[in-house]
């Protein structure tokens, strides 16, 4: 490894509060290579990335690009010396055009005019490089949110970056995107720009990257070669023990249809799906973006209304009349897929959360009761397992996978029959994961029914019992998970064979 | 080609909409001269302070903030300004004192406002009271400019009177600055996604501080023109407050849809003065006029709101992380 240093951390320190974001960061990142950061929610990697695109001044210790000491510099001058960061959350102006998206940091001007004839040669060659076609004065807000995701990997790389971060690129793009993605970072690699690859899914930080930089707790616990680290061996690293087991995967006693859905149609969204779920059984809505998990799931709610066929709960068909409220009754609990604005009470406290849903529980004669409210919210961050276990934290200053057990936590006070997840463990750390996939596994064993959206094959194969597969709002497949392989469900995903059930 | 229709229909509907509207009266009432030449440079002379006032507001609106202090301002400049006009008998002066007040105030709103965070809604509102609690104390007795000189402002050249000429060199002039200039484009920028302009290495807080300082340049013009075109002033400010705001917001329905712009807010500025002169025309009742701009602002709400409904439930669901 005879190659140069582009970027190093020397000692970096972050404080936030008491609270170590940062601790002492020793890191080189070298030219022509992807680099992945991985570890938990919590153990710094945003931080260092936020350091680095100087957003975040360290504390304490120097940081260098090419040799130069550019600690303390803002995001623009950092952004001019060659250093791009594409941020999780897609910062886009929706009523601009997708032109005016691409070169908001740097609009071409001509004696203090905007010129935007000069800016759409450039832009147009940066897409070329990409491989994706835009009608550039399209404005972004009608844009589906991978391509908005492509219009900020754009912005990034339109002024030719020497070093690209990626945080989380491929949370919302579907597998063909992901593959579009993956081309980019190689040909960048081969153009002589390097990548930070920030990513919870392993198969991918296997796929692309040559180094693996390990944090955990705001330390940096080792960099590796990819193919001198094991899978098992990094998720000990990063959890800091052994996990072990992964997918607790049990076959409870599986009852009968308790959920059934007939024909079911919701504009181009669903296209007449049918499928049952029984008691004790965990059963996975698999599919790319825009396979229609989510319109599934909200209309078992109620949160959409769909505009022909049936949903049985309990062999009793669903009146026109269902809404959220009425789901609660009719027993259905809903994890949704949006925990920051549909899951949780941001400016609430963990307690306040818990015991959200059904307020009975923890009041006495019309009015909350504190003793009450205190021990059923206890019990539960107990049983939880949520760190700090303190149930009068805010929720918004948790972790995401701490976050995200409180917003499933709260439905596990009382036994609902129905439990709807979607994308439960979207940004959870493999720690939580594991967590998730026990309560889920519990559920099943105390008989409930468990339908899960999600967009993780290993994920469906590892704790489903059946997975069930969408293609544009259409069931394409049914699959065991036992007698299947992952490159079968995903060419399934993909749309490949068009039999249906 | 459908597409394309609708995107046009998006962008220019809502002026085709109030241009037949303004016909169909025109029709309806065919005996009242409402487009008379006489009656059109009216409306527009009319009209010159509300215009002037509304581009201040469009450019703190676009910069994602939000102003009431025009209205309680507008008439204490106005009368500062006759004051001063007064006893010096030179309108430069007076119109340069009255700049350096509503600069001055706007800036120390933006300050409160971008640098610790109040509320831009709460700080304009106890400075309109203040400014208007300011007028009454300056009322002692009736101020009238009474320099023939400044009341000829409204004189007619090139077919029009001076301050329609100003009026439109202004938005002229801001036109070019919201759309052609890098400092429109990172003041829109600011105004919609205050995220990305961080990104962009852009200073919102400075570009909010020089939304408000421009808006207090237009509104220490518009008050110099309406005292000189009116003469006597008291409590003007507030009955302009609903025209500023319907303006803006009906302007923001078209053009660049959901976003205010400086061509819209014109548009919604001359739509509501015509409807305003022919109400008066056909001899209404004046607070009818106030109950039509009201139903005004709030259909116009409603349609920006009905447009950008849609999307803003796209947005929710998938903002997450």
């Amino acid at each position: 490894m005879a190659n140069t240093v582009v970027a190093s951390f020397r000692g970096v320190k972050k404080y936030f509060g008491a609270t170590k974001a940062l601790d002492g960061i020793d890191l080189d990142i070298c030219a022509d290579e992807v680099h992945a950061i991985v570890g938990s929610n919590g153990a710094g990697k945003s931080t260092l990335m936020k350091t680095l695109a100087g957003e975040h001044v360290p504390d304490e210790g120097k940081l260098y690009y090419l040799d130069e000491d550019i600690t303390g510099l803002v995001p623009l001058e950092i952004q001019k010396k060659g250093i791009q960061v594409v941020h999780q959350v897609l910062n886009i102006v929706e009523s601009m055009s997708i032109l005016e998206n691409i070169l908001l940091a740097c609009p071409p001007t001509q004696n203090g005019v905007l010129n935007w004839k000069e800016g759409r040669v450039k832009v147009q060659e940066t897409l070329d490089f990409i491989g994706i076609k835009f009608d550039l004065n399209k404005t972004t807000g009608s844009l589906s949110v991978s391509e908005q995701q492509f219009v900020i990997l754009a912005r990034a790389l339109v002024n030719k970056p020497k070093v690209l971060v990626l945080d989380e690129p491929t949370s919302r793009i579907s597998l063909e995107e992901t593959n579009i993605l993956f081309r980019v970072i190689r040909k960048l690699k081969a153009h002589g720009t390097t990548t930070i690859y920030i990513s919870h899914r392993m198969e991918e930080i296997y796929q692309i990257c040559d180094k693996i930089s390990v944090f955990r707790d705001g330390k940096l616990i080792d960099t590796r070669a990819t193919k001198d680290l094991l899978k098992d061996e990094l998720v000990t690293m990063m959890l800091g023990k052994k996990l072990d087991v992964f997918f607790p995967k049990t076959v409870f006693n599986i009852g009968s249809d308790i959920l059934k859905v007939n024909n079911l149609q919701y504009k181009d969204k669903i296209n007449n799906v049918s499928f049952s779920v029984k008691q004790g059984e965990i059963v996975s809505l698999v599919g790319a973006v825009g396979a229609g998990k989510t319109e599934i799931i909200n209309t078992i709610y109620g949160i959409l209304k769909s505009d022909s066929g049936e949903v049985f709960i309990n062999n009793n068909p669903v009146t026109r009349n269902h809404s959220p409220s009425m789901a609660i009754k009719r027993s259905i609990a809903l994890i949704p897929e949006d925990r920051a604005s549909q899951g949780m009470i941001g400016d609430y406290s963990v307690k306040n959360n818990l015991t959200a849903i059904n307020m009975r529980n923890v009041a006495k004669n019309y009015f909350i009761d504190p003793k009450k409210e205190n021990c059923v919210a206890q019990t539960l961050n107990d049983k939880l397992n949520v760190k700090p276990n303190d149930i009068n934290y805010l929720i918004s200053s948790l972790s995401g996978g701490n976050q995200q057990k409180v917003v499933i936590g709260k439905w596990l006070a009382d036994p609902y029959k129905i439990y709807l997840l979607d994308e439960v463990t979207a940004g959870v750390d493999i720690g939580a994961k594991s967590e998730i996939y026990g309560f889920l596994g519990e559920l099943a064993k105390e008989g409930a029914a468990v339908l899960l959206a999600t967009s993780d094959i290993e994920e469906a194969m590892g704790i489903s019992d059946r997975i069930i597969v969408l293609f544009k709002g259409r069931i394409v497949k049914e699959i065991d998970p036992r007698n299947t392989s992952k490159d079968e469900v995903l060419s399934y995903i993909m749309g490949g064979e068009k039999v249906v059930q | 080609m459908f597409n394309k229709m609708d995107k046009y229909l998006r962008l220019y509907g809502m002026p085709l909409g109030l241009l037949a509207l303004v016909l169909l009266l025109k029709i309806a009432f065919y005996d009242v001269p409402l487009f008379s030449s006489r009656n059109l440079g009216d409306i527009l002379l009319e009209n010159v302070s509300v215009a002037i006032m509304a581009l201040g507001l469009s450019f703190i609106m676009i910069s994602g903030e939000g102003d009431l202090s025009f209205a309680g301002m507008f008439s204490l400049l106005a009368v500062i300004f006759a004051k001063v006009s007064n006893s010096t008998n030179n309108f430069l002066v007076a119109y340069l004192s009255v700049t350096v007040i509503a600069v001055t105030v706007n800036f120390m709103i933006a300050v409160l406002v971008t640098r610790f965070k109040f509320s831009s809604f709460l700080v304009s509102i106890a400075v309109l009271f203040m400014a208007s609690g300011a007028e009454k104390a300056l009322h002692q007795q009736t101020t009238l400019v009474n320099d023939p000189t400044i009341l000829s402002f409204s004189t007619i050249k090139f077919g029009l009177p001076l301050v329609v000429w100003l009026m439109a060199i202004v938005y002229f002039v801001s036109y070019l600055v919201i759309n052609k200039t890098k400092f429109g484009f990172s003041l829109k920028i600011v105004g919609e996604n205050n995220n990305a302009a961080i990104e962009a290495g852009i200073n919102s807080n400075r570009m909010k501080i020089s939304a408000y300082v421009i808006a207090g340049l237009l509104i220490a013009l518009s008050s110099s023109i309406e005292a000189t075109r009116v003469g006597a002033i008291y409590q003007q400010g507030t009955f302009y407050m609903l025209p500023v705001f319907a303006a803006c917001y009906l302007g923001s329905s078209m053009f660049v849809p959901g976003r205010i712009n400086v061509i819209g807010t014109l548009v919604g500025v001359l739509f509501l003065g015509v409807v305003e002169k022919f109400l008066t025309m056909i001899s209404v009742q004046s607070y009818i006029v106030s109950i039509t701009q009201g139903v005004v602002l709030i259909v116009s709400v409603g349609l920006v709101s009905f447009k950008n409904r849609v999307k803003i439930v796209q947005i929710k669901l998938y903002n997450r992380g």
